[in-house]
């Protein structure tokens, strides 16, 4: 259960009603600071908001959610018709996002949505959006000074509650609500902010999806490939039909860019799919778009959970999109962890079905290697052809020419190595999470030290997919965090990193390498690598030792290019 | 349906709405005349009270096609004209009929 609190210069209790009661994950507990006192509760840190200062009980998000006349004073004068600057507006601005800076840090993710005007106030007319003057100008001028100054923030995120105003359409605001209660929104755009919110906190927390799972035939094309033959498709050309698939394919890729993986399941004949895939000139995806696919005659669900153990991802990180009706009830019931959108009738509609999904957000911190993920699974799929050809593990592990660079954290390496740390649950010694600033301040105490692991191979690049963490304390080297992606594990990239623990606590003539794993449901393969690892262990206990001054072999096969970093 | 009819289903969409903002161990039950909506042993608190009219109203035009002013009925006297749900009922049902 996460905590959040809102904070705001008008009446939001109900949001917090509406994001508790919202099914949707994550379930949260929210409180509400008292309206009009934002300064007195960020700066005064509420112990009864925020919990007590080394509790453990700390707020996971703030909400931060203002009107414009109720926080910057210079848009209330000028709402009056009076002159104000507009220097005036940015220099109240700053000020607001100093204020949630300091929310920072007592809420590991702080939201601040865009602010917005009354639906149903018509301003000024042809002089609303008129530099200097208009409200409308000095609106947009606003939030665009504020999502601009919050972006260089870590963990301050800006929301588009503009949108929510807009979903919620005429009733977006409330009078009646505003003159009893000041509450400013009705309950229809609390719905929607509460969804919107539950959406960005998966994004944030790691629970977003990650793969949409397409059929082909009347989904990504129009017609029945083992009919018609990939020549009579409905695929672009002077046909609405054709040229509606087309549009959802064009989306379909730019959501790659974004770092979302497709994946095909479908009825069909492979090879008469594939080429069409391969073949169609209006085709926008390739073969190398898809990450993986399932194209057979098999049921579709067991597809899915089949193609998803391949790519290992877990099921909740699958949308499913299917023109059939029966297919969909079939994976939906079957397999709820998928989310399986109702997809229309018409394929006119498709692109607007899949742009509308809310299960498409994302990850808002994209590295580097979101951005580059489909093309690491397209590498994936053809690193493991490689392996069904080699022969032992080691030569297939030889063969792959494997680089692992260890560098220490940096600002670079900060966003992704965060998401890696707060993400990773199989391959990870303690389970530590911790929010981008927590992190970089850990990484720079005296006495610590913590590098981030980029491993290519010829197929490609993996990314940073490795982290290790330690501490020079008592005497002795202690391993805090050691945290791989399962995207490598098993390649002697685990070894590399116990060789530079065990070199940098040599280097720094500590005692012992120490590493206490810490079990949680779903870090055993730490603990069996661990075991395995030539590191001593007294039975019953869960701290590995490796003695002072002995070196801990580098795998042969692996290059290891290594920055050393400061204690 | 009758006018009776229309209100109580009215008033059970209000209640339903107001659920939303409420914690489940705080949800209020619908279709008991007897439910306590305000005042002493009342269930629904200054903000819970906002909520339920404001929905009412909203939920008696849908039903009814009628516009009711509900904030009026809280807002025009001294004390508010009823404390159960069924006395809101009544008097709702009263208006509109009278």
């Amino acid at each position: 259960m996460l905590r959040g609190v809102i904070l705001s210069d008008v009446n939001l209790q109900n949001l917090a009603g509406h994001l508790e009661n919202d099914p949707a994950f994550p379930p949260v507990s929210v409180k509400v600071a008292p309206f009009g006192q934002i300064a007195q509760t960020i700066l005064g840190g509420d112990p009864e908001l925020f919990g007590a200062a080394g509790s453990g009980a700390g707020t996971d998000f703030a909400i931060l959610w203002t009107t414009p006349a109720g926080v910057i004073e210079g848009f209330r004068e000028l709402s009056e018709q009076r002159d104000v600057p507009p220097e005036r507006l940015d220099e109240e601005v700053d000020a607001f996002v100093a204020l949630a800076a300091r929310l920072c840090g007592r809420a590991r993710i702080v939201f601040v949505p865009l602010w917005t005007a009354p639906t149903w106030d018509r301003g000024l007319g042809l002089l609303e959006l008129r530099p200097g003057s208009g409200p409308g100008h000095a609106l947009l001028r606003m939030n665009l000074r504020l999502a601009e100054a919050c972006a260089k923030i870590p963990n301050l995120h800006v929301l588009n509650a503009p949108r929510w105003a807009a979903a919620a359409g005429a009733d977006a605001l409330d009078p009646k609500a505003w003159y009893l209660g000041k509450i400013p929104f009705s309950a229809a755009l609390f719905r929607a902010a509460a969804a919107e919110i539950k959406s960005a906190l998966r994004s944030v927390l790691g629970g977003a999806r990650k793969i949409l799972l397409v059929d082909l035939d009347n989904t990504l094309w129009g017609g029945i490939v083992g009919d018609l033959g990939w020549e009579n498709l409905r695929l672009g050309g002077h046909d609405p039909i054709g040229e509606a698939h087309v549009t959802l394919q064009r989306s379909l890729k730019a959501l790659t860019r974004r770092g979302f993986l497709l994946g095909i399941v479908s009825k069909n004949e492979e090879d008469v799919a594939r080429e069409a895939i391969r073949r169609h000139p209006a085709m926008v995806l390739r073969e190398d778009d898809f990450a993986g696919w399932r194209i057979n005659w098999d049921d579709k669900a067991k597809n899915v959970v089949e193609l998803m153990e391949e790519l290992n991802l877990g099921l909740q990180s699958a949308i499913f999109i299917d023109d059939q009706k029966v297919e969909r009830e079939r994976v939906r019931t079957s397999l709820p962890e998928v989310l399986v959108p109702d997809w229309p009738e018409s394929p006119l509609l498709y692109d607007q079905a899949l742009r509308s999904l809310a299960g498409l957000d994302g990850a808002v911190a994209a590295s580097r290697e979101d951005e580059g993920r489909a093309q690491m699974y397209v590498s994936e799929r053809k690193r493991k052809d490689a392996q069904k050809t080699a022969g032992s593990l080691d030569d297939w592990i030889a063969s792959l020419n494997l680089e692992v660079r260890a560098e220490p954290l940096g600002p670079a390496s900060l966003v992704r190595a965060a998401q890696l740390l707060n993400k990773t649950n199989q391959m990870n010694l303690s389970t530590r999470r911790l929010a981008d600033s927590e992190l970089l301040a850990w990484a720079g105490r005296a006495g610590n030290a913590f590098w981030t692991f980029d491993v290519t191979d010829r197929f490609g690049e993996y990314g940073i997919t490795g982290l290790l963490g330690v501490s020079l304390e008592n005497g002795h080297a202690r391993i805090v965090d050691y945290v791989l992606s399962c995207r490598v594990m098993g390649r002697k990239v685990e070894e590399t990193m116990l060789h530079v623990a065990a070199a940098h606590a040599a280097r720094n003539r500590a005692g012992d390498l120490v590493a206490e794993y810490l079990p949680t449901p779903k870090n055993k393969p730490c603990l069996t690598f661990l075991q395995g690892s030539g590191m001593t262990c007294a039975d019953g206990s869960n701290v590995f030792r490796w003695p002072a001054g002995r070196e801990y072999s580098r795998p042969a096969a692996v290059r290891l290019v290594l920055t050393e970093a400061t204690p | 349906m009758d006018t009776r009819g229309q209100v109580q289903k009215a008033i059970d969409a209000a209640i339903g709405d107001v659920n939303l903002t409420l914690r489940k161990e705080d949800a209020l039950p619908t279709s008991d005349p007897a439910l306590v909506l305000v005042g002493e042993g009342g269930r629904l608190d200054s903000l819970g009270l906002v909520n339920f009219v404001v929905a009412l109203e909203r939920r008696l035009a849908e039903h009814t096609g009628r516009n009711v002013s509900v904030v009026d009925l809280v807002t025009s006297g001294d004390t508010i004209p009823f404390d159960t749900l069924g006395s809101l009922r009544d008097l709702l049902v009263s208006r509109m009929e009278g």
